[in-house]
């Protein structure tokens, strides 16, 4: 069961609330993280160098941790820290509040960077007995306030906890409500408190038993959650309790989250309820876990093989029984234990180990039928006269059917039967004239060994016994189910567009989630777009939330592989995507649908407190998606800091290089001036972060260029930057660091296309800086041979557009003047004449060509 | 050994879609002695195996063959002529429902959440278990 999923204060659908605060109660709504590997606010002990070195974390970033260390700060591989403690990273902000209390307060209010983690330095500091500490935690008074009644309420002054709680606004904070009702039974039902707490408690009126249940659990421990059956039902008690509702039908009525409640309890809880629920289920108990089960309970575990006369007979399991009910059970382990026939009954079945040498008629009887189930049909004889009325048509069937190898519908009718007939079905090759029962059992039976075929990597006879299924079946299911085994034989065996037919055709009308999920996979090479639309099919139609999360996932990835991220995903994987990012799912696949809603949903993934209530929102994983589609700006100050102190960390030089490259590619295809693209490039030089031979000269080259570029068509005046020629002389210097394997050809090609650019561009007021400037960057460039051609290039090209330029200035007037003669014609002619529409068809091209030219010359 | 692109770890182990971990680890042992039979590498073994420690995620994905589909059921009734019923009560749970079906457990479920709230109902005055936000010591 996730936790809760409403505002933390007023319970509302957070989908609704934006940012960190609730947009309906205002107040701010962050979850404690559950993410148990993070080392944030962790006192570490560094496992090399200075052995006695010890800090706080502060950030986190892929393998790389910021320890914190009195007033300085430094960076160490996540492997070469270990917790000081263990019990401390159960609760980070331990530490934190330490750290207040040893004098280093500047660094633990800076810690206290999130909400949750306020919350959680506020409530050490009050179990820790230090209320004026909360003061500074930044929490706002009422949220102060909140977590003094639960202070008190948790040192047992019940009366402080209700009266604090009443000071909490009606409409917010509704965990207040268990506290006062609690204090008011304490106190003796005053009615007075029972009228303030009941109007508080018009909020929850709209609840269903199972949101009250998630929300005030808070987490799926089966404490926390029997706790919150409880609050349920004090409140109901006190203020919402209907007629007839005192059985807790309220919180039955087809509540996915009770149910869920119910296995957590029945998996985990010691009551006698749980362990019944746990033994009914197959769950083996021992001796102990017995004692204080419902006699019912018992006789039902003893009834069905699972528990023995001899585990009951232990001390202290009936104990607790009544009298009679005790008797009762107690004759029944008499009977299992010592009836002949039943004990003869469970030796067949297998339930209790075979009895040698007895004579009881049982015996013999439980012999013969063992001798049948075998496939012996001579036992029939013997067998009848000792079987129950209604079984002797059967036994006869069976054994007429073994003697002479036909199939006797009376023997089909009784399933148990299919098992000892399998070997006749195997044999059988004409059904043309089977009965309907005949028929149903050799559908199933041929399924059967189909399948165990298959699972021996016998694929021939699977394919051949699911084949010859297919065609004695009449319902669909079997159908389908044959051709999903003729389907996986075809693709084990490397046949894929055979297997994809086959599914594609079991998956036409009704089709299970399985059947979808194999044709996905079948498809997934062979036809990649038909594989997409059986994962949407599947996300559209599975009841299952997680099968819907992963067919969203592979759907997504699967459409990016296909277009290479040119093509997005339709709007339901996004929504399921959206889903799918904030429910407890594993680490790796939240890493994986994060990815994909970071290139699908960018904007979605932008906004925090879109993902805020997922269990990983303080992964690492999860931090790096919202890192890779953040501002560039902040990305780029986020990565100095980090690659300052850790130049050498992989993970960080891997996310400089995409943002680098980002900011490249967009420099490049920009088709008209961008000058933040220039200002996040001179940021990103500014800030100091290392890059590459490459990108150190793209990046100032390129940013100087769009700059350029977009002062060519501004009309402010100015001086020129001088940090723009500072950054090009940089950039030219970084040329001679560029390898043979750093894309020199690419190199090339840009700084030719820059030259290009800047040959025809016209600053007047910056004429003669510019010409230094490029001059310069010219002399930089003529030191490399592998540049030399791209510049002269460029330069080539300079005076060709000028006497296209002047040429097309020529052309022009003469065009226009052609176009003036051609109306001249026209305008005596007549409208049906031929010769107008060839004069309209030449004005039409002149007006074309004329267009074209003053294009060309802007 | 195969190509795990292609394979599923329920056809390498030879179990059902929905086998639990311990299935599946009885099945790698038996599937080891069978080696020689089968295309299988120890290694193939090792990797359908891993999959299994986290059920919940194999049971969901999309990405590995499913065999059986559920398409049609495979279970056959539990009682008949090689399947007799005990000479005890007659039990519900004998007659071959599905388990979460099985009345008895279900009745089995419905006394949990009764005994939950009847406790709660009887007004007991201390609550020790429920400190959802980490205030208390």
């Amino acid at each position: 069961m996730a936790g809760s999923d409403f505002c933390w204060s007023c319970g509302r659908d957070p989908e609704s609330s934006v940012g960190d605060s609730c947009r309906r109660c205002g107040t701010p709504r962050a979850l404690p993280s559950r993410y148990r590997e993070s080392l944030l606010g962790v006192r570490v002990v560094l496992k090399r160098g200075d052995p006695s070195g010890t800090g706080v974390v502060k950030e986190e970033y892929g393998d790389s941790v910021v320890v914190a260390s009195g007033t300085t700060s430094a960076v160490h591989r996540r492997s070469d820290v270990r917790a000081a403690d263990d019990l401390e990273r159960i609760r980070p902000t331990g530490p934190i509040y330490r750290l207040y209390e040893s004098g280093e307060r500047e660094l633990a209010v800076s810690l206290l960077s999130s909400l949750s983690a306020r919350r959680s330095f506020a409530s050490d500091a009050l179990a820790n007995g230090d209320r004026p500490a909360i003061e500074r935690s930044g929490l706002s008074h009422t949220e102060r306030t909140w977590l003094t009644m639960w202070l008190e309420h948790n040192a047992g002054d019940r009366a402080a906890a209700a009266v604090i709680g009443l000071a909490l606004p009606h409409d917010a904070y509704p965990d207040k409500l268990p506290v006062i009702a609690r204090a008011a039974e304490w106190w003796g039902a005053d009615d007075g408190l029972r009228a303030q707490a009941g109007a508080a408690a018009a909020a929850l009126a709209g609840w269903s038993g199972a949101q009250l249940v998630s929300w005030l659990a808070g987490d799926d421990r089966p404490a926390a959650l029997a706790g919150a059956l409880e609050d349920v039902a004090a409140l109901r008690d006190w203020f919402m309790l209907q007629p007839g509702d005192e059985d807790g039908s309220l919180l039955v009525h087809g509540s996915v989250d009770v149910e869920a409640v119910c296995q957590v309890l029945s998996s985990q809880g010691t009551s006698p309820e749980a362990r019944t629920l746990r033994l009914l289920g197959g769950d083996p108990l021992n001796v102990e876990e017995l004692g204080g089960l419902p006699a019912w309970a018992l006789e039902e575990g003893l009834t069905r093989g699972l528990l023995t006369p001899s585990q009951l007979a232990f001390p202290g399991v009936l104990d607790e029984l009544p009298t009679s009910e005790r008797q009762q059970l107690e004759a029944k382990m008499h009977v299992v234990e010592h009836d002949p026939e039943e004990r003869h009954r469970r030796a067949f079945l297998g339930l209790a180990p075979p009895i040698p040498d007895d004579t009881h008629p049982a015996a013999r009887r439980f012999e013969l039928l063992a001798a049948l189930r075998d496939g012996d049909p001579r036992a029939v004889a013997e067998l009848v006269p000792l079987l129950p009325e209604h079984d002797r048509p059967t036994a006869v069937a069976v054994g007429r059917s073994l003697a002479t190898g036909t199939l006797e519908p009376t023997a089909a009718r009784d399933a148990t039967t299919w098992p000892t007939l399998t070997p006749l079905v195997l044999e059988c090759s004409h059904w043309a004239d089977a009965e309907p029962e005949v028929l149903d059992m050799a559908g199933w039976v041929l399924l059967e060994e189909a399948t165990r075929a298959a699972f021996d990597w016998d694929f021939d006879t699977a394919r051949t016994l699911a084949d010859r299924c297919r065609s004695v079946v009449d319902d669909e299911a079997r159908h389908d189910e044959a051709l999903s085994i003729l389907a996986c034989c075809a693709w084990m065996c490397g046949d894929d567009l055979a297997a994809e037919g086959l599914l594609r055709e079991a998956i036409e009308g009704e089709a299970s989630d399985s059947l979808l999920v194999n044709y996905a996979v079948v498809s997934a090479d062979s036809s990649p777009r038909n594989s997409v639309r059986a994962l949407n099919r599947l996300m559209a139609s599975s009841a299952d939330d997680e099968v819907r999360h992963h067919a969203a996932l592979n759907s997504a990835e699967r459409t990016w592989r296909l277009a290479m991220g040119s093509e997005l995903p339709t709007g339901e994987v996004v929504r399921e995507l959206r889903r799918a990012a904030v429910a407890d799912t594993s680490i790796d696949v939240h890493a994986r649908v994060m990815h994909m809603l970071a290139w699908a949903d960018r904007r979605w993934v932008a906004d925090p407190a879109n993902t805020q209530r997922s269990p990983h929102a303080g992964s690492p994983e999860h931090r790096r998606a919202l890192f890779s589609v953040g501002p560039m700006s902040e990305r780029i100050s986020i990565l100095a800091a980090h690659l300052t102190a850790a130049p050498d960390d992989p993970a960080l030089l891997r996310d400089r290089d995409r943002l680098v490259e980002e900011l490249v590619a967009e420099l490049t295809s920009a088709t008209a001036p961008r000058v933040e693209l220039a200002h996040q490039g001179f940021e990103l030089i500014g800030a100091g972060v290392p890059m590459g031979p490459r990108h150190a000269v793209l990046v100032p080259v390129l940013s100087v260029h769009m700059a350029l570029w977009a002062e060519s068509s501004s009309p402010r005046s100015g001086p020129l930057p001088s940090e723009w020629a500072d950054h090009l002389d940089a950039g030219g210097r970084s040329l001679r660091e560029v390898q043979e394997n750093d894309g020199r050809e690419e190199l090339r090609r840009l700084v030719g296309h820059v030259y290009g650019v800047w040959a025809a561009t016209e600053i007047p007021r910056w004429e003669a800086q510019l010409a230094g400037m490029r001059e310069r960057f010219s002399g930089a460039v003529a030191q490399h041979d592998y540049l030399s051609g791209a510049v002269a290039t460029a330069y080539d090209l300079v005076p060709v557009r000028e006497q296209l330029h002047d040429h097309l200035g020529e052309l022009l007037p003469e065009v226009d003047g052609l176009r003036n003669d051609v109306y001249r014609i026209l305008a005596p002619l007549d409208s049906e004449d031929g010769h107008r529409r060839a004069a309209e068809e030449v004005a039409a091209g002149a007006d074309e060509l004329s267009h074209r030219i003053k294009v060309a010359l802007a | 050994m195969i190509s795990r692109a292609r394979s599923s770890p329920y056809l390498v182990l030879g179990v059902e879609f929905g086998a639990s971990a311990a299935t599946a680890n009885r099945a790698f042992a038996r599937r080891l002695r069978q080696l020689d039979s089968v295309p299988l590498t120890q290694e193939d073994l090792n990797w359908a195996q891993s999959q299994f420690k986290r059920p919940d995620d194999l049971r969901t994905s999309v990405e590995f063959l499913r065999l059986p589909t559920g398409s049609a059921s495979r279970s056959s009734p539990k009682v008949g002529l090689f399947q007799p019923g005990p000479i005890l009560s007659p039990s519900s749970a004998s007659d071959g429902t599905a388990a979460s079906d099985d009345p008895t457990l279900q009745r089995a479920r419905a006394a949990l959440i009764r005994s939950v709230l009847t406790r709660s109902l009887q007004k007991s005055t201390v609550r020790t278990t429920h400190d959802p936000y980490g205030v208390g010591t």
